[in-house]
């Protein structure tokens, strides 16, 4: 859907003023806008607004703190996604840059028990909220990707989010310490 | 060489439901709907007064207002945007929540770019951290929300609302 399909943003205003103030509400108050009424909901929601926000420089850039915490199990509340915590030294990655809006995190420990774990969660900046990916193929607690089974070793690789897709590029096996590679992985997490 | 005045002359508009009011030509330039009026040859600026009958009184001395203060402050020292932030709080606490509509209303009539922004922004402002509830008020938004889908939506939000004004 066109930014121009929207019809009456706000009533009574010419669509483009309409678009004007909402363009300009911070990114804080889309959680907000989203429930105002399917219209709004859809626009604050679409890559179009993204873009129309980016272009009228109205985006901002976020540093982005994530922190695992154990989620006390009480009656109605609900966690951020499924059942898993986020974990322990999770990977992030330029959430702006690199896979447009979201936020990827990928692997670490479980904060309880300290087993490496092959979740995959990502933070969607338009909906406003988590949702979990498909695991990665194996257990990773620092940096790494879940090919099945990844072709080779790469430590200290550029991980690049494109799309659904994680990108490991370059890196080196252990044993060949500092002796980086010129090739890539790509693990797609797309479907949880 | 000394440089000849310029003779001092002025725009009359008249909006709808008041007298005729002068401003600059600096002024008037601002308004796109204006300066197409300007440009037009049949325009002479001594005699012709420009109606405008979307506009009020008020408004049009609003727009004005804005525009004479912020472009006689146009230099960034602290002083000047502390002031400045001063003025634009002012202005807009004299506008209640419909006046500040109907003043986007004249400002897009008149086409004045840094006015549009101005409100565009009041209104992002006014409407920040406000419940769903106000917001809908505000805007005049129907709730097309069955009530599962608002206990849904609400629900995959939930963690998102600390901090938000209740319903």
């Amino acid at each position: 859907m066109e930014i121009s399909d929207f019809t009456e943003l706000i009533l009574g205003l010419p669509n483009d003023l309409g678009l004007g103030c909402l363009t300009r509400l911070p990114n804080s108050s889309h959680r907000v806008a989203i429930r105002v009424c399917h219209q709004w909901q859809c626009l604050f929601e679409s890559d179009k607004f993204y873009n129309h926000r980016k272009k009228t420089g109205q985006t901002r850039k976020l540093a982005c703190l994530v922190q695992a915490h154990d989620q006390p199990k009480q009656e109605g509340e609900r966690k951020p996604s499924d059942s898993v915590s986020p974990s322990y030294n999770i990977i992030v990655f330029d959430p702006v840059a690199s896979s447009k809006g979201k936020l990827v995190l990928i692997g670490g420990w479980d904060p309880v028990s300290y087993e490496p774990m092959m979740a995959v969660f990502v933070y969607d900046f338009c909906f406003g909220r988590w949702r979990k990916g498909r695991d990665m193929p194996e257990k990773r607690s620092f940096f790494a990707i879940g090919l099945d089974p990844m072709t080779m070793e790469r430590d200290k690789c550029e991980g690049v989010v494109v799309g659904d897709e994680l990108w490991a590029v370059s890196g080196y096996g252990t044993e060949r310490q500092g002796m980086f590679e010129g090739s890539d992985e790509v693990l797609n997490f797309g479907s949880g | 060489m000394a440089k000849t005045p310029e003779p001092k002359r002025t725009i009359s508009l008249k909006p709808c439901d008041g007298d005729v009011i002068e401003v600059s030509p600096m002024i008037a330039k601002q308004m796109q709907t204006i300066q197409s009026f300007i440009e037009d040859d049949s325009f002479i600026a001594t005699t012709t007064i420009i109606p405008l009958p979307n506009v009020t009184a008020f408004q049009l001395s609003k727009i004005i207002d804005y525009l004479n203060y912020h472009s006689n402050s146009k230099a960034v020292a602290d002083n000047v945007k502390e002031s400045t932030k001063k003025f634009d709080e002012e202005f807009l606490k004299e506008l209640e929540h419909d006046k500040l509509k109907e003043l986007l209303h004249a400002a897009n009539y008149l086409n004045v770019k840094e006015v549009l922004d101005f409100l565009c922004q009041a209104v992002a402002d006014l409407i920040q951290d406000k419940s769903v509830k106000f917001v809908r008020k505000f805007f005049g938004v129907v709730n097309d929300y069955s009530v599962e889908e608002e206990e849904d939506i609400r629900r995959t939000h939930a963690w998102a609302f600390e901090g938000v004004e209740e319903d």
